[in-house]
């Protein structure tokens, strides 16, 4: 009795210190550097993310051509060693380090470069970022040409039959209209170059006699042609033989379609990494090739390990070209997603960094008071999508006073209480050149009424209870109840916040299965172009139902300047400040010396996204601006490197606007305690 | 014996202190939930942000929330909610069971197995599943509202109630006075609700008083879960939560609708432990 007794204490005794070993054998020490990242990365393939959490991940286990030095966040010579650019901006030829290695040893080589961007492209992989390439030759072609000829040929012929039996005589202008819009038809035949199709869908617009249908019919016919030829030539050609092509080894060539002033920030930008096609392709690995074990990178970091919902632990790389520069020897990411969790993690010395908004909204009246709070302007902006494809919101009317009746300062100034710009306007301040527009809307309560009243609602009555979805956080939680308290007191309308998973959420709004819906954007680049192009019909993330023939048109002339000023005949008689613009592409065209032509191109290009700009907020206002973030984050004094203003390498300073910090350029000096 | 079983509760009832007391609290509660937020002018949504975090004050006495709104007004209205969860959701669940149980119990047989297989099979699947699933079938703007959560809790709680009640019919089914009335030729219905159930009410209201406080928890975990009712004691209690850390505490934005919630429930509780001593002497033997 008793020996049996003791042989289950013995067992009972050696089950707790297997597990006690287990234990102490998992939970690591932190790294030299430790920052809260505020959500588990999805993914850490370049081509499959995003976000902001993966993005800072990414940057410091890969290098693109350049990289975005941490004293300026402008590009340097980073794969690429040096680059030269074409007079006529659309040339990049870039020259690949000879000392760049891969961290598997591998060279890193203009290849891996061709073979990166075709696989952003590959329609197949149906990558969120695809879109930065399209500057660049063939690009677009390659990525959207075939499913745009599939949509042309299949349900677009097939709607446009229907139309045409179910009026038999003559297609009504509004039908035509709905069918258009329901179709996505614009942004099937955008930029063709067919005349006759142009005119056709021009005149099919204010109705369409059956006729000439067949006509019609015959011409998208043959643009789905067109497409498809043109997207296997890119298809066939791109990365090989146009767009971007290596020479040899260590020579790299981008051609673009238009002078793109921010291409060399593009190519410090995550989708535009190179990736290690051996590894990618080696049979069996699939999507874990970016694990740990199989994971070959080229940048200043390479990933150690990968414990989900612990942390992700980089470490210095002993391949990368710069490593003498790279200060810190270890990195961890930890995905801490709840606020309070993430805050004892950095006030005991667990974390070195929380990047903005990753601490509880409710303790900002406190956190601003410690010397370790940083804050800065940023690149972003919070508004609230109105989905323009539902009653009452397809009623401008309805939209503005909506708008008119958000009193903002009450928000910024004690709702968020860090000194938020509150705006009626989507592209924040701090963009080089740009001159936004002035906004026409402001709060006025009386105004909103009567824009109501307008729309057949006096005093609220008749509109129907409607929602303001939100993703899970207790920021827009609060913001949604303060933004319906004030439109139930001033305009007699009910509102109701609702909260969904970040996934559902944007599954949600990608359907358009919402009334209204809070959003913020991010500029992924120090150019208008990053948020106007948003809104352009059925943008990725336009997410609203609204589109506008004007607006598009904008976007792609500021999109290749040098085309509008050779033919900007049609677009100009519709725009607000047609004189000005005018006077500007007069310029431009004088000005033979290419520099200055350039600078003038630039201005023209601002003009237009300031067109572009005006005609979003002040008259279709599909979405409702409320405030340009600021950057808000704490940093342990120990930690050196963070830049909260920039420099530019002519001395100029600008102010930090997406609070990024390069890891490569990063240090700590343990002069205090880990602790407190 | 003079007076009937209901009296002779009453008097057993009336000699437990601590259920009296409970009593006494609730109606206290429920009067001021109900009744307080008109008379005293309280408005729960009026949002005032510059007002936001105020520690309680003879301006607002329970203090302001993280944008402004006065918390005792939203205690009270979130206790009607709470409440109304627990009272309403509850009688659903008496409704379903009671009915469901005495069809099963009374008829026996093929039905008996049939209905109360379907109960287990009920049972084995998680209810969190099952109330989410019943959510979704509301639409996003019904969201918060009452209604969804009414349906939801009453439709997964009543599964032991019906349990309850087939087990006591099953015992009740061949006694001296249903056959009685069988042979006097009573319908089933008649049998049912003259015979059977006040014989088992007793049983039955013991039950619901103790499943009212379950009911209440419940709601206040769909609202930590975000699916609850806007505005109620779990959810308040739930914001109050959010804001426990170590650089500074609102403390009153989680104790006072913690200190009403946890109230409610003991003084629910008592009440309930009472009647069943009362209406169930034997048990206590």
């Amino acid at each position: 009795m008793l020996r049996s007794l003791l042989g289950i204490l013995l067992v009972f005794v050696c089950g707790l210190l297997a597990v006690g070993v287990t234990f102490s054998a998992s939970s690591q020490d932190r790294a030299e550097f430790a920052f809260i990242n505020p959500v588990e990365p999805r993914s850490l393939d370049p081509t499959r993310i995003n976000g902001e959490p993966e993005g800072r991940v990414l940057d410091a286990l890969f290098e693109g051509l350049t990289y975005l030095d941490a004293k300026s966040l402008r590009p340097a010579p980073g794969m690429a060693e040096s680059w030269e650019i074409s007079a006529d901006g659309r040339r990049y030829v870039f020259r690949i380090r000879k000392s760049a290695r891969w961290s598997d040893g591998h060279p890193v080589t203009a290849h891996d470069f061709c073979f990166a961007w075709r696989r952003l492209l590959d329609p197949s992989l149906g990558a969120e970022y695809a879109g930065v390439l399209f500057p660049v030759r063939d690009a677009e072609a390659y990525n959207t040409y075939a499913s745009r000829a599939d949509s042309l040929e299949q349900p677009i012929a097939k709607a446009l039959s229907a139309l045409g039996r179910a009026h038999p005589e003559r297609i009504p202008s509004a039908a035509f209209r709905a069918f258009a819009s329901e179709q996505h038809l614009e942004a099937a035949v955008k930029g063709t170059p067919n005349a006759e199709l142009l005119s056709l869908l021009k005149e099919a617009d204010a109705g369409l006699p059956s006729s000439r249908l067949p006509l019609l019919s015959r011409a998208l016919e043959s643009e789905a042609q067109r497409l498809r030829s043109e997207g296997a030539l890119a298809e066939r050609r791109f990365g090989r033989e146009t767009g971007v092509v290596a020479a040899d080894d260590h020579t790299l060539i981008v051609e673009l379609n238009a002078p793109t002033p921010y291409f060399l920030e593009l190519t410090a930008f995550y989708p535009t990494y190179p990736v290690p096609r051996w590894v990618i392709e080696r049979p069996g690995l699939g999507e874990t090739w970016f694990l740990p074990e199989n994971i070959v990178s080229n940048g200043p970091f390479r990933l150690a390990s990968w414990r989900v919902g612990d942390r992700i632990r980089m470490v210095k790389s002993e391949t990368y070209w710069g490593k003498d520069r790279v200060r810190l020897k270890s990195v961890d990411a930890l995905p801490i997603e709840n606020g309070t969790t993430a805050l004892n993690m950095y006030l005991t010395g667990q974390a070195d960094w929380m990047p903005t908004n990753s601490f509880p909204a409710d303790l900002i009246d406190e956190l601003k008071k410690r010397p370790d709070f940083n804050k800065g302007p940023a690149l972003a902006v919070y508004y609230y999508r109105v989905n323009t494809t539902r009653k009452p919101f397809n009623d401008p009317r309805v939209r503005k006073a909506l708008s008119m009746a958000i009193d903002r300062e009450v928000i910024t100034r004690d709702v968020l209480a860090i000194g938020q710009e509150p705006t009626f306007r989507l592209v924040p301040p701090g963009i080089a050149g740009y001159e936004p527009p002035v906004p026409e809307l402001r709060y006025d309560l009386a105004q909103a009424r009567a824009l109501l009243a307008d729309a057949g609602f006096p005093g609220g009555k008749g509109f129907p209870k409607f929602g303001i979805l939100f993703n899970t956080m207790e920021a827009h939680k609060k913001i949604a109840e303060v933004i319906a308290d004030q439109w139930k007191r001033g305009l007699g309308i009910e509102a109701n916040g609702y909260n969904q998973e970040w996934q559902a959420y944007q599954a949600t709004t990608q359907l358009l299965d919402y009334d209204l819906s809070r959003a913020a954007w991010i500029g992924d680049y120090e150019d208008p172009n990053t948020f106007l192009e948003l809104y352009v019909t059925n943008g990725g993330n336009n997410q609203t139902g609204w589109g506008s023939r004007v607006y598009d048109q904008l976007i792609a002339a500021a999109g290749d300047i040098e085309r509008f000023l050779k033919s900007p005949g049609a677009l100009l008689p519709e725009l607000r400040e047609r004189e000005k613009i005018q006077a500007l592409i007069d310029a431009a065209l004088a000005e033979q010396e290419p520099a200055a032509h350039l600078v003038l191109a630039n201005r023209l290009r601002m003009a237009l996204f300031r067109e572009a700009e005006a005609l979003l907020i002040n008259d279709a206002v599909p979405i409702i601006p409320i405030y340009f973030y600021v950057n808000n984050g704490l940093v342990k004094p120990r930690v050196h490197g963070f830049y909260k203003e920039l420099r530019d390498p002519d001395g100029k300073k600008r102010p930090n606007l997406r609070d990024r910090h390069p890891l490569r350029e990063v240090w700590v000096e343990d002069g205090e305690a880990h602790g407190p | 014996m003079r007076d009937g079983p209901w009296a002779a509760a009453a008097r057993r009832l009336s000699r437990n202190r601590p259920a009296l007391l409970g009593a006494a609290v609730l109606l206290v509660l429920s009067l001021l939930c109900v009744l307080g937020p008109s008379l005293l002018g309280l408005d729960a949504m009026l949002t005032s942000p510059e007002l936001r975090n105020r520690p309680p004050s003879s301006e607002h006495w329970f203090g302001t929330d993280a944008i402004g709104r006065d918390l005792f007004a939203r205690v009270l209205v979130g206790g009607q909610a709470s409440l109304a969860v627990g009272v309403v959701a509850t009688l659903v669940s008496v409704v379903v069971g009671v009915s469901y149980g005495m069809v099963a119990g009374f008829y026996g047989g093929k039905l008996d197995e049939v209905m109360m297989r379907f109960v287990d099979f009920m049972y084995g699947l998680p209810y969190m599943f099952l109330v989410i699933l019943i959510m979704l079938l509301f639409s996003e703007t019904a969201r918060g509202q009452m209604l969804p959560v009414f349906v939801a809790l009453g439709l997964v709680q009543w599964l032991t109630m019906a349990r309850i009640v087939r087990g006591q019919v099953l015992s009740l089914r061949h006694r001296e006075f249903v056959l009685a009335a069988e042979l006097l030729g009573a319908s089933d219905l008649r049998i049912l609700s003259r015979h059977l159930l006040p014989n088992i009410t007793g049983v039955v209201i013991v039950y619901a008083t103790l499943m009212v406080p379950q009911v209440i928890i419940l709601e206040s975990f769909l609202s930590f879960l975000g699916l609850g009712v806007a505005l109620s004691w779990g959810q308040l209690v739930s914001d109050g939560i959010a804001v426990v850390n170590p650089v500074r505490s609102y403390w009153w934005l989680l104790v006072w609708p913690g200190a009403f919630l946890g109230l409610t429930l003991l003084s629910l509780n008592f009440l309930g432990d009472g009647l069943r001593d009362a209406l169930d002497p034997k048990s206590r033997e």
